[in-house]
């Protein structure tokens, strides 16, 4: 669990890297892979109690549309099933050796209907809908 | 040459070895599903779990422990209430089921939600109307504790608690809890023989019920609509919450039949109290729907006198070793023996 939303990813200065790939979240062999240690132990809140599963990806908070009052919004993402199985492969291209990898949540963010949902708070079409939007706005950008 | 004779060799040290030590089960039994290989059975790891199960440490007021809804003296259920209760006299939807022969289980709870024996204790953990805790607080009143030190440290040479120490080890006391000695199983080993009238419960058990309550398990562990009039106040629809297809609709795990002279009462809302309101759903209480379980489309035809016959082939599955094993009841012994708090 990063305490910041920076996180840093040392590499091997001899070698030089022309693609970086990841998954976000947790495939579905680990999901069914009983309790778990490290990174993975539950008590760090992203894995579901009511129903079996990690959640990948967390996001919490207060909305206010135009001049209502703040809502609380919770947007927890997961599913290690077919036919909402969430987990996303992102591939993408360096050209440097010291780079940052942005996500750009705006797309993310206007995806969602605040005006009707506030909780996504299990597996669902929508919960794979939005793994993918996150997937695709990651960006390689030269750390200046 | 060589190279063979330590193939051959490699090969016999693992077939000794994979075999699941420290965990007996009849030999006429299918092999269990639980990866023991993750978790292999240790005595001291067992006796952690024991202790964790009883201890209402696991609830957010230190109110509710397992056995709050899981008693061994009712084959590890709540007896006499229909659904869970909780913390601050909440009561839950559900009723709490018996625990045993969970090694073999593919999925837990009355829907399928979870997925491995580890991550259910989860569940009742985290529910605000059962225990209102997180495994996060738990396992920090855990570290804070000298009485657990101790324990997870002979248990895992490490004395720090953690999650995953935590639920493998209540998974470790879960899977000891084999039930099968029963009336029915030395039955089956030709230790005893069948009254005649179970004898003719027994032939009726295995015309009607076997096919999903399948032996020797008395569960083919999957779910079904077993044509229960819907609750209106509870509205469950079962499996159907967690896969979200309307064909799932109003399926509830099959349970094992195995001790249900102690498991009342019956149903995923506890709605039966006897075994012969049971009988009487069977023959003449099904509601015909789309998802009902394709064996009950067919009306069962039994008369007053078979179903007296049925339930006293029922109740050969009562096994009281299991019921009353000191080894599966309060840990007195260990608790007395480790550092107090």
């Amino acid at each position: 669990m990063p305490a910041s939303a920076s996180l840093f990813i040392k590499t091997f200065r001899s070698i030089s890297y022309n693609s970086i790939q990841f998954y976000l979240g947790i495939d579905s062999l680990t999901n069914v892979s009983g309790a778990l240690g490290g990174e993975l132990d539950p008590t760090h809140g992203m894995y579901w109690t009511w129903q079996s599963g990690y959640i990948n990806f967390k996001m919490e908070g207060q909305v206010s549309r135009r001049k209502e009052p703040l809502k609380e919004f919770q947007i927890h993402l997961g599913g290690y099933q077919q036919p909402f199985y969430s987990l996303q492969e992102v591939q993408l291209n360096v050209h440097d050796e010291n780079i940052n990898l942005e996500l750009n949540l705006d797309p993310f963010l206007q995806s969602l209907d605040f005006s009707n949902v506030h909780h996504i708070m299990s597996p669902s079409k929508k919960a794979v809908e939005l793994s993918e939007i996150l997937a695709k706005n990651f960006k390689v950008k030269k750390n200046d | 040459m060589i190279k063979y004779i330590s193939i051959l060799l490699f090969l016999l040290i693992t077939a000794f070895t994979t075999r699941e030590s420290n965990f007996s089960y009849p030999s006429s039994w299918p092999k269990p599903t639980y990866d023991f290989s993750k978790n292999p059975i240790e005595k001291n790891k067992v006796n952690l779990g024991r202790v964790l199960f009883y201890d209402p440490i696991l609830s957010e007021n230190n109110s509710i422990s397992c056995e709050s809804c899981h008693s061994p003296y009712s084959a590890f259920t709540h007896i006499d209430h229909a659904l869970s209760h909780g913390i601050y006299d909440s009561i839950g939807t559900r009723n709490s089921p018996a625990l045993m022969n969970l090694a073999w289980k593919k999925t837990f709870m009355w829907d399928g939600a979870i997925n491995n024996l580890d991550m259910q204790a989860l569940a009742p953990i985290s529910h605000p109307l059962e225990m209102g805790s997180s495994i996060k607080k738990v396992v920090i009143k855990l570290q804070a504790s000298k009485k657990y030190r101790q324990l997870y440290f002979q248990a895992y040479g490490d004395s720090i608690p953690t999650g995953e120490k935590t639920l493998k080890a209540l998974s470790q006391f879960l899977l000891t809890l084999v039930s099968s000695n029963s009336k029915y199983d030395k039955v089956m080993s030709g230790d005893l023989q069948f009254t005649t009238q179970e004898k003719n419960g027994y032939a009726l058990f295995q015309k009607n019920c076997s096919s999903c309550h399948r032996e020797p398990l008395f569960t083919n562990d999957e779910f079904a609509n077993n044509g229960l009039p819907d609750n209106p106040t509870l509205k469950d629809k079962g499996r159907m919450h967690i896969t979200l297809d309307s064909t799932d609709t109003y399926k509830f795990k099959i349970p094992t039949l195995r001790n249900i002279e102690y498991t009342f009462p019956y149903m995923h809302d506890g709605r039966f109290k006897k075994l012969s309101e049971v009988m009487n759903h069977y023959t003449s209480g099904i509601i015909q729907s789309k998802t009902l379980a394709p064996e009950l489309k067919e009306k069962i035809k039994l008369t007053e006198n078979e179903k007296v016959d049925l339930i006293s082939f029922l109740l050969t599955l009562s096994d009281k070793e299991f019921v009353f094993n000191s080894n599966h009841t309060y840990p007195k012994e260990i608790i007395s023996s480790t550092a107090k708090d």
